[in-house]
C-alpha cells in the first residue's frame, strides 16, 4: 500500500502554472531518487532466465533482455486515477511484457490455483517483498530500498509544498 | 499491455462512478437550494405584508383610542389638557412599561368618572399600582376606580386589594385611595424595574414602532392611492409589500452570491455597512425630509440646522475675503501700470542723451551702403532693446546675403555653361579627328559615332598630349603670338624673371657664375 497523500496533485498543477521552474526542480529530485532503484532493478534482469525463453516462435513474449531493461523505468508526474480511485505522484514501472512476466510469475492470482506452472515460475527464482507486492525486479529494488525513496519523494513533494506556500505568501 | 507498476505517493482524487455522483448531488442540493429560496421568498414577501397590516392596524387602533380620549377631554369641558394628557399617558408607558392602549380606555373611563384631568392621572397613577399589585387587568382596575368615584365601591372590593369593609362602607374615597396607595404605592414603578419590565418596555417600544409605521405605511398608500385615497389603498399596499418583499429577496440573494466569492466575508460586510448607510440612510431621509415638508416644518434638526447656518456664514465670510484679495489685487495692478507708463517716459528721456546712440544715428545718416546701414540700424535696436527692429533687420540682412548669393551661383554656372559649351565643342572636333585618323575610309559621322564610343567623356581634348606623353614622343607647344609686340614679349618674360628671383628659384643651373 503506497503512502497517501492530499494534494499532492493540486500542487504539482499549481506549480506548472505559477512556479515552472520550482515544478522542474521538484521532478528532478524525485527523479534523482528514482533512478538508483531503477538502476538496481535493472540489474537483476539476466540473460534468460529460461533457456528455451528467448527462442523466437509462438505467441508467448520472448525474453530480451535488453527489452526488459528497457522497460523498466520510473515516471514523476501524476498517473490517471485507477480503479478505486487513486492517483500516484510518482512510479516505477517495468513495463515490458516478458520483464512483467518475470517480475511477477509465481505470484498467486486472483481464482487461479496457488501453484500454477511451479516448473517455469521456480526456475526463475525467488520472489522478493511481502503480499501482492512481490517481484523479481522493480519489487526486489524497491524491497532492498527499505522505503527510503519513498521517504525521499515524500519529502520532495512536502519542502515544494512548503516553497510554493512561501513565494506565494501564505503561510 | 502488460503494466507492472509501483504507486509512489498516492493521492485520492476519485473515481468517475463517484464524480457522477458528486455531480448529480450538487444538483440536487442546488435545485433545493432554488427552491427554498423561492419558498423563503414567498415567506418573506407574506410575512412583509402581515407586518404591514399589523402596523396599520395597531395605528389605526391607536388613532380611534386618541380620537376617543380626545372626545372624552372635549366632553368634559377639559379639550385645552388633550396635549397635556398625551405627553402624561406617552410618560407613564416608557416609565411603566404598560401600552398605551390599555392606558388611554382606562384614562377615559376615570375622566368620564371625576370630570377632572388632575384627578384622572392620580386614579389612573394608582390604578396602575394596583394593577401591578394584585396582578388584575388595568382595564377592570380602573373601571373599579371609576365606579368608587361614583360611590360604587363593590367592584373595588372585589379586586382584591384587601380594603377593610369598614373603609369601603365609609364610601370616602379620599380614605379609599389613601389605605390603596398605602397598600400598592410603587408597584407600578417596581414592576417596570424588573426583567418583566424590561419585556414590557420592549414590548412597548415594538408597539409604538408598530404604530409609527403604521402610520407612514398609510400615509405612503395615501400618496400611492393618490385621488383615490386610502379606500383605494389596498390593493396598492398588497402590491408594495410584494415589491418590498422581493427587494429582500434581492438583497438576500446578492448577499448570498457576495458570500460565495473570494474574500466575500469582508465584502459583504461592506456591502451591509454601505446598504445601512447609503441605501436605508437616504430612504430615511427622504422620508423624514418629505414628511416635514408635508407637515410643513423645516426639514432639517435643530443641529441640521445650526450646521448649515455655520456653513453658509463661513462661505459668506470666505466670499468677503476673496473680494478684498481682488480689490488689493485691482490696485496693485493699477498702480503697476502707471509706474510702467512713466519708466517708458525715462527710457525716452534718457535715450535722448545717450551719447554711443546719437553717434550710431549720424553714422547712419551718413552712409549710403545698404549693408552698413543695415548693421547699423541692427546696433541702434541692440542699444534699444528693441527685440522685434533687431529680428527684422537680421531677417533682411539675412534676405540680402542669399539674393547676393543666388546671383553669384547663376553668374558662376553662367560663365561655366560658356566654358563648357566651348569645351565640347573643340572636344568633338578633336574626337572627331583622331577617331578620322583610327579609322580609314569613315564619313565624318561615322568617325564621330566611333568616337563618342571610345571616349564617351567630353572634355578629353588632352588625351592626345598625354598619349603622346605615353609613348615617349616629345610635345611641341605651338604659340601663336600674331598680334602680340615684342615689348609685351619682353615684358611678360622680365616679370618672370622678377617671380622667380623674389621666391629664390634660380634661373640658372647650380654651379655657374
Amino acid at each position: 500500500m503506497p503512502a497517501t497523500v492530499k494534494g499532492g496533485v493540486e500542487l504539482r498543477k499549481a506549480l506548472r502554472r505559477f512556479a515552472p521552474e520550482l515544478g522542474k526542480e521538484t521532478q528532478k529530485e524525485i527523479a534523482s531518487v528514482l533512478k538508483p532503484v531503477v538502476k538496481e532493478a535493472r540489474g537483476f534482469v539476466t540473460v534468460s532466465p529460461l533457456s528455451n525463453w528467448a527462442r523466437e516462435g509462438g505467441k508467448f513474449p520472448v525474453f530480451n533482455a535488453s527489452i526488459v531493461k528497457r522497460g523498466i523505468g520510473y515516471k514523476t508526474t501524476p498517473s490517471k486515477p485507477n480503479r478505486r480511485g487513486f492517483t500516484a505522484l510518482a512510479q516505477i514501472r517495468n513495463r515490458s511484457a516478458a520483464g512483467a512476466i518475470y517480475e511477477t510469475a509465481g505470484r498467486r492470482a486472483p481464482s487461479t490455483k496457488p501453484s500454477s506452472r511451479p516448473n517455469f515460475a521456480q526456475a526463475m527464482g525467488e520472489l522478493s517483498g511481502s503480499g501482492k507486492e512481490r517481484g523479481r525486479l522493480i519489487y526486489k529494488a524497491w524491497e532492498n530500498d527499505k522505503g527510503n525513496a519513498t521517504k525521499a519523494v515524500l519529502k520532495a513533494i512536502d519542502n515544494a509544498g512548503k516553497t510554493f506556500n512561501r513565494m506565494v505568501g501564505t503561510r | 499491455m502488460a503494466n507492472v507498476v509501483i504507486d509512489i505517493a498516492a493521492e485520492y482524487t476519485g473515481n468517475k462512478a463517484f464524480k457522477q455522483a458528486e455531480t448529480a448531488t450538487s444538483k440536487l442540493e442546488k435545485s433545493v437550494a432554488k427552491l427554498g429560496k423561492q419558498l423563503a421568498g414567498v415567506f418573506a414577501a407574506s410575512k412583509l405584508y402581515a407586518f404591514g397590516k399589523e402596523s396599520v392596524k395597531a395605528f389605526a387602533a391607536d388613532e380611534k383610542a386618541a380620537r376617543s380620549l380626545a372626545l372624552a377631554l372635549a366632553n368634559t369641558g377639559n379639550a385645552f389638557a388633550a396635549i397635556e394628557v398625551e405627553k402624561f399617558i406617552g410618560d407613564l408607558q416608557r416609565v411603566t412599561g404598560v401600552l398605551d392602549d390599555q392606558l388611554r380606555p382606562a384614562f377615559r373611563t376615570l375622566l368620564t368618572a371625576t370630570g377632572n384631568v388632575k384627578k384622572s392621572q392620580d386614579g389612573l397613577a394608582l390604578a396602575l399600582d394596583i394593577a401591578a399589585g394584585t396582578g388584575r387587568d388595568l382595564g377592570a382596575v380602573s373601571l373599579a376606580l371609576a365606579k368608587a368615584y361614583g360611590g360604587q365601591t363593590t367592584a373595588l372590593s372585589r379586586l382584591g386589594a384587601g380594603l377593610s369593609k369598614a373603609t369601603l362602607a365609609s364610601g370616602d374615597l379620599d380614605l379609599i385611595t389613601a389605605e390603596l396607595t398605602k397598600k400598592f404605592s410603587g408597584q407600578a414603578l417596581a414592576a417596570a424595574e424588573g426583567y418583566a419590565g424590561s419585556m414590557a418596555k420592549l414590548a412597548v417600544a415594538s408597539e409604538n414602532a408598530k404604530e409609527i409605521i403604521g402610520k407612514d405605511l398609510l400615509d405612503s398608500m395615501q400618496l400611492i392611492a393618490g385621488k383615490d385615497g386610502i379606500g383605494g389603498a389596498t390593493t396598492a399596499m398588497e402590491g408594495f409589500a410584494t415589491e418590498v418583499g422581493n427587494a429582500i429577496y434581492g438583497v438576500g440573494f446578492l448577499i448570498s452570491k457576495l458570500r460565495e466569492l473570494p474574500g466575500g466575508a469582508d465584502l459583504l460586510q461592506g456591502t451591509k455597512e454601505a446598504l445601512s448607510f447609503n441605501i436605508f440612510g437616504l430612504f430615511s431621509r427622504v422620508g423624514a425630509s418629505s414628511k416635514a415638508r408635508a407637515a410643513g416644518t423645516p426639514a432639517q434638526s435643530p443641529g441640521q440646522r445650526k450646521a448649515i447656518d455655520k456653513a453658509n456664514a463661513d462661505a459668506l465670510k470666505l466670499q468677503k475675503s476673496k473680494n478684498e484679495l481682488a480689490k488689493i489685487d485691482n490696485a496693485n495692478t493699477t498702480r503697476k501700470l502707471a509706474l510702467t507708463a512713466d519708466q517708458q517716459a525715462l527710457e525716452e528721456l534718457k535715450k535722448k542723451f545717450d551719447v554711443e546712440r546719437i553717434g550710431l544715428f549720424a553714422a547712419l545718416n551718413q552712409t549710403t551702403d545698404q549693408e552698413t546701414q543695415m548693421r547699423l540700424r541692427s546696433l541702434i535696436a541692440i542699444k534699444d532693446n528693441d527685440a522685434a527692429l533687431a529680428g527684422k533687420i537680421k531677417a533682411e540682412l539675412e534676405a540680402t546675403r542669399a539674393v547676393d548669393f543666388l546671383s553669384s551661383a547663376l553668374f558662376r554656372l553662367s560663365a561655366e555653361f560658356d566654358m563648357e559649351r566651348a569645351r565640347i565643342a573643340f572636344g568633338k572636333a578633336e574626337v572627331a579627328a583622331k577617331a578620322a585618323t583610327m579609322i580609314t575610309g569613315a564619313t565624318p559621322s561615322q568617325s564621330l559615332a566611333t568616337a563618342l564610343k571610345l571616349y564617351p567623356d567630353f572634355g578629353t581634348e588632352m588625351d592626345a598630349p598625354r598619349t603622346a606623353a605615353a609613348r615617349g614622343t616629345n610635345i611641341v607647344y605651338n604659340i601663336n603670338a600674331s598680334g602680340i609686340g615684342d615689348q609685351q614679349i619682353a615684358s611678360v618674360v622680365q616679370n618672370a624673371i622678377q617671380d622667380l628671383n623674389r621666391y629664390g628659384n634660380s634661373t640658372t643651373y647650380a654651379g655657374a657664375i
